[in-house]
């Protein structure tokens, strides 16, 4: 089985102590995330820094989707967190979670692990859990 | 700039009709707008056609049936609000004085060939992967407002069913039937809190207008529409957006069609907009400023909105009930718009509507806030 991360810019690596990659402009401050260019697309700053995501952040808004996706098979909660580098993180909920627990201003981890797996591969990306 | 006149309007019946290819609607919805406006054919000397799906040279294809060949001839897409490009891109050729007639069409079907569920983000998306899609997308942006909005699933479902209720007196609308907000509430879970009655239907259809300057106009009309205002802005970036309901692109292409129109909001009588799902006419309602920020829970809840009150929204039905056949859209809701201000709209008439607002937004983009949105602004 081959173990990949959902993209090749956004993991510090696989297991579950794995962190998430984003830009931060040194001129302006802007985070971003996903990578979007190798310059700064708010100030146009040349160079950006890589840095870690904190991995707690507060529940933004959510959702159960009982619809697919074309990676997602229903039900599956996804929803919104806000990081403290001022980004709002979308993820899938993990889905050991307890989903009545959520509310807005929830502090929640972000867990790195499975997001999929299919015959030939298992994909690592990222989910939120409330945290214990 | 010139005046541009709004001066013929045609569509097709909006539905199911997997039969019928995008081609064939273009044409019958050419063809109604030619004999709408009575004017000869070989006068138009430019063409936009919009369409999201199955889309190659529309324009040529559609307009060769018509006796329309050989003069300048695009064809465009931009997600959901491509009908709004291919109005933008006439509107600019008659104001600048480039061309004086043309026609812009926004054609689409999406049930031929391609399995429903909805306009999902691109394959290789990222946030796609994670399980984000336009109902996902709508859902959370509902939970935000009903966690720090003030706003209900009740509120979603009176929205569902004003346009639902509208849609009864539209000839052209898929769905003609009126439903309870129970009945709304109690439809399949889409994304919760969104159900499957406060989600637009997959639909095909066609739409199109002609545009003129207002010498040409005169020989046809004593009664012109005219286009005062006009504007098409692209997706801002999600890193400069405040909160999941601010679209800052859709408040700037509002800014600028009101700025170019000297438009008062106060003046608006009726309004079509983008209602893909019920929770987002709550949004378009400040956008537009129908009401202040903040106050679109208190403008929906006092029947504002609704026909025979002070500004009816979406009087056709909206895609929620008339149908969203994605590109056709775009343009269809000038026609409405058009149709109003002539007093022509039958049983959804806004009595005595002077100034209308089309709008139309679209598309959804990883790293942007969506793919665009278009504003027009027309006069009596």
């Amino acid at each position: 089985m081959n173990v990949r991360p959902i993209r090749d810019y956004c993991l510090t690596g696989t297991d579950a102590n794995a962190r998430i990659l984003a830009d931060k402009c040194p001129q302006c401050a802007q985070v971003f995330y996903p990578k979007g260019a190798d310059f700064c697309l708010n100030c146009l700053h040349a160079d950006l820094e890589t840095i870690e995501l904190s991995s707690q952040g507060k529940l933004y808004s959510w959702s159960r989707s009982e619809v697919p996706t074309h990676k997602m098979k229903p039900p599956y909660v996804c929803g919104f967190v806000e990081l403290p580098e001022g980004i709002r993180l979308f993820a899938p909920m993990h889905p050991d979670a307890d989903e009545s627990v959520l509310k807005s201003g929830l502090p929640v981890d972000i867990v790195v692990g499975e997001v999929w797996r299919t015959d030939e591969e298992s994909v690592i990306g990222y989910h939120f859990k409330p945290q214990a | 700039m010139r005046e541009v006149v709004c001066l013929g309007i045609g569509q097709t019946l909006f539905g199911k009709m997997p039969e019928r290819s995008g081609i064939d609607l273009g044409r019958e919805a050419v063809g109604e707008a030619i004999k709408d406006c009575g004017i000869n054919p070989k006068d138009i000397q430019v063409a936009y056609t919009a369409r999201l799906l199955q889309a190659s040279t529309d324009s040529q294809k559609i307009l060769m049936a018509h006796g329309i060949a050989d003069i300048e001839m695009h064809n465009v897409e931009n997600a959901c609000a491509g009908g709004s490009s291919a109005i933008r891109g006439l509107w600019k050729d008659i104001a600048t004085g480039v061309y004086d007639v043309g026609i812009a069409i926004g054609t689409e079907n999406i049930t031929a060939g391609r399995k429903g569920g909805g306009a999902l983000a691109a394959q290789d998306d990222l946030e796609a992967e994670l399980g984000l899609s336009m109902p996902t997308l709508f859902a959370n942006i509902a939970r935000y407002q009903m966690e720090n909005q003030g706003a209900t699933v009740q509120d979603f479902a009176r929205i569902s069913a004003k346009n639902h209720r509208h849609a009864v007196h539209n000839p052209f609308a898929q769905y003609r039937k009126e439903l309870s907000e129970q009945e709304i509430i109690e439809s399949r879970t889409i994304a919760d809190p969104i159900t499957l009655l406060q989600c637009c239907p997959n639909s095909d259809g066609a739409a199109a207008v002609i545009f003129c300057s207002a010498e040409y106009a005169r020989k046809h009309t004593t009664k012109p529409i005219k286009v005062t205002g006009s504007s098409f802005v692209s997706g801002s970036y999600n890193f400069a957006q405040t909160d999941i309901t601010q679209f800052d692109f859709g408040i700037k292409a509002v800014n600028l069609a009101y700025d170019m129109a000297g438009l008062d909001p106060k003046d608006i009588n009726v309004v079509e907009i983008h209602d893909a799902f019920a929770n987002e006419e709550l949004i378009r309602y400040e956008d537009l400023q129908l009401c202040p920020r903040g106050g679109a829970v208190e403008l929906l809840r006092s029947g504002a909105t609704e026909l025979g009150g002070r500004v009816p929204v979406n009087p056709s039905g909206g895609l929620l009930s008339l149908g969203h056949p994605l590109s056709a859209s775009g343009v269809r809701v000038v026609v409405d718009i058009a149709r109003q201000l002539r007093g022509e709209s039958g049983g959804m008439q806004v009595e005595g509507a002077k100034v209308g607002i089309a709008h139309m937004l679209g598309g959804a983009i990883t790293g942007l806030q969506g793919g665009g949105c278009g504003i027009h602004v027309l006069v009596k």
